[in-house]
């Protein structure tokens, strides 16, 4: 189900009662907000919430949906374009897109310079057009053409400097820089001194688990010789396996993120029993989501969360520095001592693990002190795409099953194994996170 | 007699002496001076800057005088040096128009004075931060010239990116 959207299409014109009035009325925009709350709570798989939801919105207003796009999405629509300029929402010619090979299309921009925008050319801006009105009624022709920031001029090495700063401390404003015009996307996305800067803040700090194999092998009174380590830290060294070119190594070799946490959002269906004496021909089924939480250290510490409390809550609690061990810690009641020190709810606990990366891009998260005494966790994930696109923000799961560890002297069953099924899981997506630092 | 001094002079002949330890922020004038002196600075020693005009010289020796005692660690590819926020006195010094901001930075390159160029670069760095692209183009006054295909190919291969 793709939001009310689905049924926008076929909403026709006439049947738009409010749209027509600028203002709302309370209790359209009643409606309006309990169809955006639905929404949002679809978008997190919160399935049962968002029926409940669009079905109050609709109780309201049964055209909230042309409602909702009559004023918000019109809304949206303008905002995002005053963020994103010209192209925003414009439609494109797939075909098109797909066809262009954007290295050398960014190459071609080399020698691109960077342009004021034009009074006189109504693409240019939509606002010039009333300045040129205005000069216009004034008896000028032409506006006059205001230049282009000196600090356009900079020499490219230079711009280069900012970039890498730029990445170093806000990767998101590197992008939006470097989409502005065709100058700066060669600056931003065509020097190989960018990416090779990207390469050098990403591999360095993943855990290997051929270096954690090789370290653990040494013998006890040698040296390790960081030099001869199965993955080197020099990049240099892992380059030619790439062709020699950094970007090509950032979207070819898979590596763990760590400004942001990865979830996996599980929904699942229960039939319940019927209420006694219903006349009702099914069962009441209810839906059931549920949340994993992961959250990767480049120190190979790891933590994991299983509960059923929604990201935007769970997100500013998720650190291995949480020394309340509570995902979702509500306000202690100061009235009642013993609340203060009731154990953390197993549903909102932080467990901790170690992860290790191999280079053909599986993820193994081990946990030792895990909800049962006596296993030992094993998770194994492997790191994909999206589309295609998102390049390694998405880790599916390979199998996850527990050790038993030994918990006596004569434990005979130390060593079990007990496979879980992964059948009813989903894959973990990356969210970048602003707050997150690496160590925080 | 007082010690020499050497007298930086701008594009547009004006003369600035100023003490060697000042002047030697600037590694090509530091070059310039031990190379041209193998036994130590004697007299008085002029160093024309033939593309940097007097009002920016001005400011770039100011940012010299005030940073002479300033030790600046060597390590060019540092990520903690370049993530660290500008000084307060930079900051302040460098609270100037675009154009000057601009002029500055060509000097502080032109004339090899690293810790200026990077102060001048994050200062460049915090315009940029947290703004969206069409905010961007209105801050530098440049047109997005990609037509909407070129745009959406490019967000495409490089968006993701930016999550690390």
């Amino acid at each position: 189900m793709s939001g009310g959207t689905s049924v926008l299409g076929v909403a026709s014109p006439d049947h738009h009662s409010s749209s027509s009035s600028t203002t709302l009325s309370d209790k359209d925009a009643e409606a309006i907000s309990l169809f955006e709350k639905a929404i949002e709570k679809e978008s997190h798989g919160s399935m049962s919430d968002a029926v409940e939801l669009y079905r109050k919105a609709f109780k309201i207003n049964e055209q909230v949906d042309a409602l909702y796009r009559a004023s918000t999405v019109a809304h949206t629509a303008h905002k995002l374009k005053s963020e994103g300029g010209k192209n925003t929402l414009k439609k494109v010619d797939e075909d098109v897109v797909r066809r262009i090979d954007v290295d050398k299309l960014i190459a071609s921009f080399r020698h691109n310079e960077a342009h004021a925008p034009d009074p006189n050319n109504p693409d240019h801006h939509e606002e010039m057009l009333t300045i040129k009105f205005a000069n216009l009624a004034m008896g000028d022709t032409y506006a006059d053409l205001k230049p282009v920031s000196p600090l356009i001029h900079l020499p490219n090495d230079v711009w280069i400097r900012i970039l890498e700063i730029l990445l170093i401390t806000s990767p998101e404003s590197w992008f939006q820089f470097s989409i502005t015009c065709r100058k700066h996307s060669y600056l931003g996305f065509g020097t190989s001194e960018v990416w090779r800067k990207l390469a050098n803040l990403v591999y360095p700090n993943q855990v290997y688990e051929e270096n954690k194999f090789f370290i653990d092998n040494m013998p006890l009174s040698g040296h390790i010789n960081y030099d001869s380590l199965p993955v080197p830290k020099d990049q240099l060294k892992i380059l030619p396996q790439y062709n020699d070119s950094w970007k090509y190594m950032l979207n070819h070799r898979p590596f763990i993120k760590f400004l942001g946490c990865y979830i996996s959002v599980v929904n699942y269906y229960s039939e319940g029993g019927k209420a006694e004496f219903s006349s009702s021909w099914s069962n009441p089924v209810r839906t059931i989501t549920y949340y994993r939480y992961l959250r990767f250290y480049p120190d190979g510490t790891c933590v994991k969360v299983l509960t059923s409390i929604e990201p935007t809550k769970v997100i500013p609690h998720l650190s291995k520095y949480n020394t309340s061990g509570n995902v979702y810690p509500t306000a202690v009641d100061p009235s009642n001592k013993q609340n203060a020190h009731a154990p953390v709810k197993e549903s909102q606990r932080i467990y901790h693990g170690r992860w290790t990366l191999n280079i053909d891009g599986d993820v193994h998260v081990e946990v030792e002190n895990g909800s049962v005494p006596y296993y030992r966790f094993h998770y194994y994930y492997s790191i994909k795409s999206v589309g295609g696109i998102f390049k390694h923000n998405k880790l599916t799961w390979i199998k996850y099953h527990a050790i038993r560890k030994k918990m006596s002297e004569d434990d005979d069953r130390e060593g079990e194994i007990s496979e879980f099924s992964i059948r009813n899981e989903k894959p973990f997506k990356f969210s970048r996170v602003r707050s997150y630092r690496l160590d925080n | 007699m007082s010690a020499p001094k050497v007298i930086v002079i701008s594009s547009d002949d004006e003369k600035f002496p100023v003490d060697p330890k000042v002047a030697e922020k600037s590694l090509l004038m530091k070059n310039m001076i031990n190379d041209l002196n193998p036994d130590g600075l004697q007299e008085d020693f002029e160093i024309p800057t033939p593309n940097v005009r007097a009002n920016v010289l001005a400011k770039v020796l100011e940012w010299c005088e005030h940073h002479k005692n300033t030790i600046f660690p060597d390590d060019d590819d540092d990520d903690a040096r370049k993530s660290a926020p500008v000084e307060e006195w930079d900051k302040n010094f460098l609270k100037v128009d675009q154009e000057m901001l601009y002029e500055i930075m060509l000097a502080a390159n032109y004339l090899n004075i690293r810790p200026l160029l990077d102060a001048g670069c994050k200062m460049v760095a915090e315009m940029i931060k947290g703004k969206s692209p069409e905010e961007l183009r209105r801050i530098f006054n440049i047109v997005n010239d990609f037509s909407p295909e070129e745009e959406a190919a490019i967000r495409r291969e490089n968006e993701w990116a930016e999550d690390r």
